[in-house]
């Protein structure tokens, strides 16, 4: 039992992308569509360990309207809508948060010790609220003067470090002053100054819309595109007077002299604690400091080729609609295993894919092993597609509305769609918008993983290899089986019960 | 992989007219408190502390819950609390899934969120839209989990980020559920 479920779980529908492939598919001139399709899209190996880098699951892909092609997470090209605290979800203007170093301007911290997010605690508590109305003005004199952060998960708190507050609100403004004070900012500000000049003589006008300028690296890519004055890059260079550094900051030889007399390694910090806090790194607990939670952001995603937006999320931080979405899961079928019996060696068995048609249209599904071959051997299995050749009926929405009239129909359309007299071969189920197919599978090496390529193309000549993982494969020699020791224990139970009834 | 039917007695289980399956066996304290949005089912030995509520007198809601919900087998729900001020009420969102044995302790849930087995949502956690906490995950109390993100661990951290489609693929997910959990004379 555990390991039907075991196997259930292990198994998967995955599609591969050809984005590594891109040369090849460029040199297509485009005469007579579907040949040049079959034969541009290579033949892949499935038990290549790249196929793992290159195959996703449905959820993971996007689909290209333009090039009528999917696009994989690895081929979009991202660009940054907005900026929010994953805390407090307030969204940054683009402005601030350069200024604010990619970080909460709010009170949002994170615990040294632990990384996770601290809350704001008042010294002393406000007494029980009380029925009388005289005692409501002592209750607001009483609540907590000075204010500091505490961890709900380790139960640091920064009274330790002795870092306090006097209001509640704005502490990121009330820890200015001392984040101004630090050598790695004074440093970086100095740096600044220095290159500011330089930098608006040099590049003075970007072609790159704003958005792409918070990728980092992307600045070294605007020379070639806007450097319209930039014609003698030594020239230029020269000009920058050599930079001195203003900041020193010397040895700390007493903290080697500490740490070789630790006694306990619990005062020492870890490796992300200390990476937490780039701008020092200390290597002892009581030098570390809460930090400002990092922002996380929004992001527009592009196809490739075409440039065409994939993903527009909506640009408030808060919601989580889209303005584009063109995922795959909404423009191809989505196969997925409705059985899956146990795999044992040389035993054919039959598995049952299951194909939804999620487009409001008719497609015609043609299925194929490797280049229009419908059965196929290979050293782990011999495969033989039954049905290579069949059609799903479109996507209605009204059955989303009509659930019980759906559930309680039977198995097959009614006869006036069905226009074949004759029984489909191989073709399981039609019902709704999806048809499942079956396939016969006789694995030939026992392996812990079989896996299964395929190919789908469609009407409007989409073609696409999917990867599908069917679990284990076990011997059957090996597997003891449990029925012949539990039979004398029967044997001796029929015994006892009838001379038991006998003494009755 | 698809998941198979899933039968349960008839006699075990309550169905109200808008399609809510509550089973007979689960403790449910308070339930003119609870609001449970239609077609949610609530598995055995599940715990709905809708009796934990300030004293305030009227009907105040303690608990609500969406539509398409599921309650697995053991899962624990009861509202916050802080000290000096009492019980907070607690909302869940549509399309979301508890899984078996799990403590919920959050302020909010949003829609379209699944919680795995044996996970410990804290107090005061507010759960937004579209989210995912993997089975075993510990969430410390006042934590905010943003949208489109997977939590892990004990303590939850953010590990990974969920694709955009995830609302079609848990919406379609519960319902079908839904239409699978079906009744069977025994």
């Amino acid at each position: 039992m555990s390991q039907q479920i075991d196997a259930r779980q292990r198994s998967y529908v995955h599609y591969y992308c050809p984005c590594p492939d891109v040369s090849k598919s460029n040199n297509n001139t485009g005469e007579d569509e579907e040949e040049d399709i079959v034969e541009s899209i290579p033949d892949f190996d499935v038990n290549s360990p790249r196929i793992h880098f290159s195959t996703f699951p449905i959820s993971k892909l996007y689909f290209c309207d333009d090039c009528h092609q999917i696009r994989c997470p690895r081929c979009v090209q991202e660009e940054i809508v907005c900026y929010y605290c994953p805390n407090c979800l307030f969204e940054v203007p683009t402005a601030s948060v350069k200024s604010e170093r990619n970080r909460c301007a709010r009170n949002c911290f994170q615990c040294p010790i632990c990384q996770n997010t601290l809350t704001v605690v008042a010294s002393t508590e406000p007494p029980p609220p009380q029925p009388s109305a005289s005692s409501n003005s002592s209750a607001s004199t009483t609540s907590g003067a000075p204010y500091y952060l505490s961890c709900g998960v380790c139960r640091w708190d920064s009274q330790e470090i002795g870092m306090t507050f006097e209001k509640a609100t704005g502490l990121a403004l009330q820890l200015q002053k001392t984040e101004d004070e630090r050598p790695d900012v004074k440093e970086f500000d100095h740096l600044k100054d220095h290159f500011e000049k330089h930098l608006r003589l040099s590049a003075p006008s970007t072609t790159l819309p704003s958005s792409l300028l918070s990728i980092p690296g992307i600045s070294s890519f605007s020379n070639r595109y806007g450097g319209g004055g930039f014609t003698h890059p030594q020239q230029k260079s020269d000009d920058v007077a050599k930079y001195n550094n203003t900041i020193k900051i010397e040895n700390d030889d007493n903290l080697v002299h500490d740490l070789v007399q630790l006694k306990d390694v619990n005062q020492i910090t870890t490796l992300t604690q200390r990476m937490n806090q780039l701008s020092d790194q200390p290597y002892k607990v009581e030098r570390l400091q809460p930090q400002r939670i990092h922002l996380r952001t929004k992001r527009v995603k592009r196809c490739r080729s075409c440039r065409h937006i994939l993903i527009k999320p909506e640009q408030k931080a808060q919601a989580t609609r889209f303005k584009i979405k063109l995922v795959a899961l909404n423009h191809i079928p989505k196969l997925t295993i409705t059985s899956l019996p146990k795999l044992f060696l040389n035993q054919s068995t039959e598995i049952i894919l299951k194909f939804s048609n999620p487009l409001y249209e008719e497609i015609i599904v043609d299925l194929a092993l490797k280049k229009d071959e419908t059965t196929e051997t290979t050293e782990y299995a011999k495969i033989k597609l039954l049905a290579p050749h069949f059609n799903i009926t479109p996507y209605n929405e009204v059955w989303e509305y009509d659930e019980q009239d759906f559930n309680i129909s039977s198995k097959g359309r009614p006869s006036s769609t069905a226009s074949a007299p004759k029984p489909d071969i191989g073709i399981y189920e039609r019902r709704g918008n999806y048809t499942s197919v079956k396939i016969e599978i006789t694995p030939l090496a026992e392996v812990d993983e079989l896996k299964v390529r395929e190919s789908t193309p469609t009407t409007k000549s989409l073609f696409f290899w999917t990867v599908i993982g069917l679990g284990p494969v076990v011997n059957p020699a090996t597997v003891k089986p449990p029925a012949p020791t539990r039979s004398p224990l029967t044997n001796n139970n029929s015994n006892v019960a009838p001379t038991r009834t006998n003494i009755n | 992989m698809e998941p198979p039917i899933v039968y349960y007695p008839r006699s075990e289980y309550i169905e109200t007219d808008t399609g809510n399956k509550v089973s007979r066996k689960s403790v449910i304290c308070g339930s003119q408190n609870i609001i449970l949005g239609g077609k949610t089912i609530i598995q055995t030995d599940c715990v709905i502390r809708g009796d934990l509520r300030r004293t305030g007198g009227g009907h105040a809601v303690v608990v609500a819950i969406g539509r398409y919900c599921l309650l697995a087998k053991g899962s624990i729900i009861r509202p916050p609390y802080k000290t000096y001020k009492g019980y907070y009420p607690m909302k869940i969102g549509d399309h979301v899934t508890i899984g078996e044995g799990s403590i919920v302790e959050a302020a909010t849930i949003g829609s379209f969120v699944h919680i795995g087995k044996n996970c410990v949502i804290g107090r005061f956690a507010i759960i937004k839209d579209c989210c995912r906490i993997e089975d075993n995950t510990v969430i410390p109390p006042n934590t905010v989990v943003p949208s489109f993100s997977i939590y892990e661990g004990s303590p939850g951290m953010f590990v990974d980020e969920l694709p955009e489609c995830v609302q079609d693929l848990y919406e379609a997910k519960t319902k079908d559920y839904y239409s699978k959990f079906q009744s069977k004379d025994s």
